[in-house]
């Protein structure tokens, strides 16, 4: 069975905090190389590691992994303002 | 060749540091059947560096025999599934390379390994070990 592509916004979580590659890769446990295949999205995470990169972020696994293209952050900040406003 | 070296660079590597095995076996064959003399013995010691050279720049320096041979527990998820399925692809290439090779020397009747005597065994243990940082030399865009 051919897996389904997971996209993720580990790029611009981890530009955000000012984290490098190798300094996620040493917190999560994995190569930094690894790193930079999740975050072309050229690799899909085991649950586990899905679960590891979110809480390196304190962000919920929904958030930072996603079965469909991700919005940008700015957007969803933004649409998120407009449905507490409403 | 560095380890961030493109595919193109690590294919073409694959491609020469094998081709330069065939070379050491074709003139191991030719000197002993048409008699050993300068040229091929100066030939088939240039193959043989070569070889030792092309497995250098491609499975050291690349780190890729380091990839293949490491313990799982030091190799992540994602390194893990690559030299899974390298090892993997790699075995099979390997069995049917050796079939082939037993169904031709019993073709044409030859004992053993006919004039290439113990090299052609030690070529394809060479390969059997080489094979797996191969394939992902060829296959992965980064390794």
């Amino acid at each position: 069975m051919k897996a389904r592509k997971i996209y993720n916004r580990i790029s611009v979580l981890r530009e955000e905090r000012g984290l490098s590659r190798r300094e996620l890769a040493e917190m999560t446990g994995v190569n930094f190389q690894t790193v930079g295949y999740l975050e072309r999205e050229e690799y899909n995470p085991s649950l586990d590691l899905a679960f590891r990169i979110s809480k390196c972020f304190g962000a919920p696994v929904e958030f930072v992994f996603a079965t469909e293209p991700l919005k940008p952050l700015s957007q969803e900040i933004l649409e998120r303002r407009q449905e507490g406003g409403a | 060749m560095r380890p961030d070296a493109s595919v193109t660079r690590r294919r073409t590597g694959v491609v020469v540091n094998y081709v330069l095995v065939l070379l050491v076996l074709l003139f191991h064959y030719l000197g002993k059947t048409l008699g050993w003399n300068a040229v091929w013995v100066g030939a088939e010691i240039a193959a043989f560096l070569g070889t030792i050279a092309t497995f250098l720049a491609l499975h050291m320096r690349t780190h890729l025999w380091t990839l293949v041979h490491a313990k799982t527990e030091n190799l992540d998820e994602r390194e893990l599934q690559v030299t899974n399925t390298a090892l993997g692809r790699a075995y099979a290439v390997f069995t049917v390379l050796c079939l082939s090779i037993l169904l031709v020397l019993t073709l044409t009747e030859t004992r053993g390994s006919g004039p290439l005597g113990v090299l052609l065994p030690v070529s394809l243990i060479y390969l059997a070990h080489t094979l797996p940082s191969s394939v992902i030399a060829w296959t992965q865009r980064r390794v």
